[in-house]
């Protein structure tokens, strides 16, 4: 009498058990994921910045800006190169800078006024445009990396020099001393600042030294 | 008599008898590994098979394209999708709520620049100028999916892992990627831990006479090498990575200049509950209004052949198991008549008829036991070196080797079976033993 019961209650336990397994979810669901952070570099700069001058296969992999972020940046981290063939500064300002805003960048690489020095256009306009990219740049809270002009043979780069050193101290950007670099220029191109694959190691050493030197503010 | 006092009669007969039970015990054995090694083989057969007619995803898959169905094909597996339809969030939620449906993965696909890995992987074995071509940047999809659920998708890893889900640092790739370093499948771990650039591009019209293209770029690690049918493409990612790389390429001007998909997802890829009900999910899917694909077809096919395969196999393990019971009827029989003086004697003393019978079924189920036992164990073991010798035959020829798991239900189900068949055969013999008058027992003595 007592056994009866209880193989009703075990068969019925069975049978809920057996239901409750085979009906099909009514609905299919997903989990969300942690997604990994990132940091972003962009760089900024003109033709050189853009790989000219080096052989277009290897220009992805060869010029400054891939070695710097190859180089200096752990593998969470974004490239943007903003560059733009043959562009001034004034041009930069139009063009990249608004670039830099969209991205809201952890670091800011600028390579700026090789057209001004090779074109001898006026310090105090470029000091004027070369200032409002920095202060657009830094306005995101970027850190601002600004390289001043190598020596190039017939160029006196002295008068953009001072201007990028005195904009780098008053807008807070770390200073990338390219000038005391001695940097190897491919020869006969239409621009006279275009580094060998050569010289572009010696420019991405330069923005790795300086981003591990600590931030004027 | 007590249960007890059963069991110790019966261990005492088959004591008694060693010789005889060994080679019963062995008869059940072998006809156990038969049956066994046959069913082992032929399901790690079947999973095989059928892994590689639904490529590596789940038997109930079905491919949902950004596209509309073309009403003339609903009926054959792999249809020609009809006008491009673009599959939204709202699409999404709509098709995980059709009944029959367990789960539904989207995948995004993306064109990008692949910047291979600057330390050359293959100067080895190829040409200095092979290796220059090998380190050529080039142009590929990126397959984003939902690698949380990767299980329900057509991806089979064949070295290495996959990547994390969220990991905005690790792709797999496919053997086509492999194959442009001029490595074999068989050397595919090769690729396993180097790093590419994806570059995701950008057209932004308003700079230059031409417009300005600019990439975003991303590194990566090569954690794995897969075979994948999610979708077309060789680099395979989690679809967090595809998602901000197909936001930054469709914010830019004309995005369908680079390929860029209109459609938020570029594919889904649904698991119903069972082959049973991908018809009627992939129908339910068509309505809402999307082009559906899947070897539903061809599996129901495959696995019908696979069927009668399983059947025959299984027979001839059952037929050897049959062969075996007839031989423990046989010395339970001989047994009785060796045991009449002793059956007597209990009788004699009180024992029951049912006493009597449990003493001889228990001597049978021992038997069978011990041979199902030591039959399944054998069993496994035959079935384990014929997958070791099959693997390495599928690795000589580049092939992906067959999974072999420890399979607990046929092991469980050899030993019961061979269990209850042994007390099914000796049903006859303890029934002829009980059956005995005491008096006719001691008295043929």
């Amino acid at each position: 009498m007592t056994r009866r019961p209880r193989v009703l209650v075990a068969a019925l336990a069975l049978a809920a058990v057996g239901c409750a397994g085979g009906s099909a979810p009514s609905r299919a669901t997903r989990v969300t994921v942690p997604v990994e952070k990132t940091k972003t570099l962009v760089v900024m700069g003109t033709s050189a910045t853009v790989g000219d001058g080096l052989d277009q296969q290897l220009k992805l992999q060869d010029a400054w800006p891939r070695i710097f972020y190859r180089n200096a940046f752990p593998r969470a981290t974004v490239l943007l190169n903003a560059g733009v063939q043959d562009e001034s500064t004034e041009d930069a300002l139009r063009d990249q800078v608004p670039l830099v805003e969209e991205a809201s960048p952890s670091i800011v690489a600028i390579w700026l006024g090789a057209v001004e020095a090779s074109e001898q256009r006026p310090v105090t306009q470029f000091a004027a445009d070369l200032n409002g990219v920095v202060r657009r740049a830094r306005a995101t809270g970027a850190r601002v990396l600004l390289a001043d002009l190598p020596p190039v043979a017939g160029i006196d780069i002295g008068a953009y020099n001072r201007v990028i050193a005195r904009v780098a101290a008053d807008q807070g950007a770390t200073l990338v001393p390219l000038h005391a670099q001695t940097i190897s220029m491919l020869p006969g191109q239409a621009s006279a600042f275009l580094p060998d694959p050569a010289g572009h190691r010696v420019i991405a050493r330069a923005f790795e030294d300086a981003l591990h030197r600590r931030p004027t503010n | 008599m007590t249960w007890r006092d059963a069991i110790v009669m019966a261990g005492r007969s088959v004591r008694r008898r060693a010789g005889r039970a060994l080679l019963t015990v062995l008869a059940v054995a072998l006809a156990a590994t038969l049956l066994t090694s046959l069913l082992i083989a032929s399901g790690a057969a079947r999973r095989r098979v059928l892994d590689q007619v639904s490529e590596g995803g789940p038997l109930a898959g079905i491919q949902v394209a950004a596209a509309a169905p073309d009403p003339g094909a609903l009926d054959t597996d792999q249809p020609s999708p009809g006008a491009p339809r673009a599959i939204d969030d709202n699409a999404l939620a709509r098709i995980e709520r059709v009944p029959g449906v367990k789960s539904v993965v989207p995948v995004i696909v993306d064109p990008v620049r692949v910047v291979p890995p600057t330390n050359p992987i293959v100067k080895a074995t190829t040409s200095d100028a092979d290796n220059e071509g090998a380190r050529a940047p080039f142009s590929e999809n990126l397959v984003g999916a939902d690698l949380s659920h990767a299980n329900d998708l057509p991806i089979t890893v064949l070295s290495g892992r996959l990547p994390r889900a969220g990991s905005l640092t690790e792709v797999a790739v496919t053997l086509g990627y492999v194959r442009r370093f001029g490595l074999n499948r068989s050397q595919a771990a090769r690729i396993v831990g180097t790093e590419i650039v994806l570059g995701a591009p950008r057209l932004f019209g308003a700079i230059g006479p031409q417009g300005q293209i600019r990439g975003r770029w991303t590194r990566a690690a090569v954690v794995g090498v897969v075979a994948q049918q999610a979708a077309n493409g060789e680099i395979l990612a989690p679809i967090e990575q595809a998602r901000l790389a197909q936001d930054w390429s469709r914010r830019g001007d004309n995005p369908a200049q680079f390929g860029v998909d209109p459609s938020p997802y570029s594919a889904l890829f649904v698991v119903a509950n069972g082959l049973g009900r991908v018809t009627e999910v992939r129908a339910a899917i068509n309505r809402i209004g999307y082009s559906t694909s899947a070897p539903e077809t061809l599996i129901e096919s495959v696995q019908r052949y696979l069927h009668v395969v399983e059947i025959v196999l299984g027979g001839i393990g059952l037929i050897g198991l049959l062969i075996a019971a007839l031989g423990i009827t046989n010395a339970m029989l001989a047994a009785v008549r060796e045991r009449r003086r002793e059956i007597g004697v209990l009788k004699a003393i009180g024992a029951r008829d049912r006493d009597v019978r449990r003493v001889f079924l228990l001597e049978a189920g021992t038997l069978g036991f011990a041979g199902g036992l030591v039959g399944s164990v054998f069993g496994y073991m035959l079935a384990r070196a014929l997958a070791s010798v099959v693997n390495r035959y599928l690795a000589q020829e580049h092939l992906q080797g067959v999974a072999f798991g420890v399979p607990v239900a046929v092991l469980s189900a050899a030993v019961v079976g061979a269990t209850l068949l042994a007390l099914i055969a000796g049903t006859l013999p303890a029934q002829r033993a009980a059956g005995l008058p005491a008096r006719q027992a001691m008295g043929d003595r």
